[in-house]
């Protein structure tokens, strides 16, 4: 496992409650673990202990097959972070802040052109960063974290401010790293980003872990098995009608339906994650 | 780490020029060169220079290194630094050290400009370079400290009257044992060989001053970094 927690808690200074009330999970390597939850759920907090960013954690915390805590700075050359917000050094060119940020590492890094190529931004812009929109600064938070040739990596929301071109550009991206073997920690409350990359997703609601499995599983388990059929009837009109497959009258019902009107669309109704997480806490993601 | 330390004072001194951090400075340095050769009379300046150039990147340099903390605190990049082998003695030494650069070079040019170029040059720049340091750890404590800008600026008063003491010995007003705790005041005495040229007395003069603004720089850091972990200061740990 390159990640491993047991009944990882954490309580902020000057504050008199937990916020993670004992967390445990696995990461294998190479995998896209989703990391789900609403605003203040404990997912970026969560992201920040297994950075070392936040210290003061309990539980047992390993990575890369070592505790945690006795990680030393050496850790920070084998995982790579993005941050959900842009923190960049204005003053400076992108080209700028990427050749800075390489310096701090030890071992192989990336070419900065190739990293802002990869990700649809300027090469040899000499604007600076500062007038970058907040899309083109989130892109280059992300390709700064790659700088190193990250073991594991950890996105915070990285479609944030993305229109949907570079949304898909950042999936691919996110999808071509794992297939080269890179483990990715995605902390997100976006359902259609999770469901499309994520190997296996765990949902947290204040600071617990609700439950963790494919979102495929997750989907199957809280699927009632319905199809939903719109067709013309003998009016004109539209009409919309829902079968249960699981009850043999319904199944014979959408069997005849078929048949025998002029239907328009047929989909099956199988939740989506936000319907699971909805189903587990009663509250939305957003 | 030598080259992480390098690659850091690098992004400090780019960043800081990208501000135009240096160009004030510089600017401040001419205007004083100026005023010095046109309205200090001459049998003034041996007070009135060292007092100066102790001020230039005393005052300034707190200032300075105080900006740029606000600077990367509202754009958060320090976070990501925290992220990175670079380590968080390293990250203070970059910032300390190459913010001392510029006003260490801008007082010289002023202490020249007034002076003239000979040896004084060269053993100016120690003590200068130094206080720099010391005003830059400053700065940096307080610049930690207090979180808005407006409260910074109260909380630089108690350090620059701290700081100004020495002048009331330099001056004769009130000399006191205690001032020689406060590294300004052996570069204040630094200075004032060199402005009266007592080159007799400076290789041993300048040399034990050098020791003492050394002692009273390794007090005073103690200091600076005991309040910074009572308070938990340096966000990036």
């Amino acid at each position: 496992m390159i990640v491993s927690v047991r009944d990882l808690r954490f309580r902020y200074p000057k504050s008199g409650v937990d916020v993670l009330h004992g967390l445990e999970f696995d990461i294998p390597e190479g995998e896209i673990f989703g990391f789900l939850g609403p605003n203040g759920s404990g997912k970026s907090t969560t992201q920040k202990v297994l950075t070392r960013i936040l210290p003061g954690y309990r539980g047992a915390v390993q990575v890369f097959g070592q505790a945690l805590a006795s990680q030393r700075a050496d850790y920070y050359n084998r995982i790579g972070v993005s941050f959900e917000f842009p923190n960049l050094y204005e003053k400076l060119t992108a080209e700028e802040n990427l050749e800075f940020y390489r310096g701090f590492f030890d071992g192989p890094t990336e070419d900065p052109k190739a990293l802002l190529r990869s990700l649809d931004l300027p090469v040899g812009d000499r604007r600076r960063v500062a007038a970058f929109s907040k899309g083109m600064k989130m892109r280059l938070v992300l390709a700064r974290s790659l700088v190193n040739r990250p073991k594991l990596w950890f996105l915070d929301e990285p479609t944030t401010g993305q229109d949907p071109q570079h949304a898909v550009t950042i999936r691919e991206l996110i999808r071509a790293q794992a297939d080269a073997g890179v483990t990715v920690f995605l902390t997100t409350h976006d359902m259609a980003v999770a469901d499309r990359l994520c190997d296996r997703v765990a949902l947290i609601h204040e600071g617990r872990l609700l439950v963790v499995d494919t979102p495929r599983v997750l989907k199957l388990k809280f699927n009632e098995r319905t199809v939903r059929v719109e067709h013309r009837v003998s009016n004109g009109s539209l009409q919309r009608e829902d079968f249960r497959l699981d009850d043999a009258d319904s199944k014979r019902a959408f069997l005849e339906t078929v048949r025998t009107t002029d239907v328009e669309t047929i989909h099956t109704l199988e939740p989506s994650l936000e319907d699971v997480f909805l189903r587990l806490t009663g509250t939305g993601l957003a | 780490m030598t080259a992480r330390l390098l690659v850091a004072t690098r992004l400090v001194v780019t960043v800081q020029w990208r501000a135009k951090f240096p160009q004030i400075y510089f600017v401040i340095a001419i205007f004083a060169v100026i005023v010095f050769r046109t309205l200090i009379p001459a049998e003034l300046v041996p007070l009135a220079l060292p007092a100066f150039l102790f001020g230039e990147p005393g005052s300034l340099g707190i200032m300075m290194v105080a900006a740029q903390r606000y600077m990367e605190r509202g754009e958060r990049s320090v976070v990501a630094l925290a992220v990175t082998p670079l380590t968080s003695g390293e990250y203070v030494s970059a910032l300390i050290f190459g913010s001392a650069i510029v006003p260490t070079l801008a007082t010289a040019v002023i202490h020249v400009g007034v002076l003239g170029v000979d040896l004084r040059v060269v053993l100016v720049i120690p003590p200068l370079y130094l206080i720099a340091v010391v005003s830059g750890g400053i700065g940096l404590m307080l610049s930690t400290v207090f979180t808005e800008f407006t409260r910074f600026i109260l909380g630089t008063i108690p350090p620059i009257i701290v700081y100004s003491l020495p002048l009331l010995s330099f001056f004769g007003l009130a000399p006191f044992w205690a001032f020689k705790w406060i590294p300004s005041d052996s570069a204040l005495v630094i200075f004032g060989m060199l402005a009266r040229g007592q080159f007799d007395a400076l290789a041993y003069a300048g040399s034990l001053g050098l020791l003492s603004l050394f002692a009273a720089l390794t007090w005073w850091a103690a200091i600076a970094t005991y309040m910074a972990r009572v308070r938990h200061a340096i966000e990036f740990a």
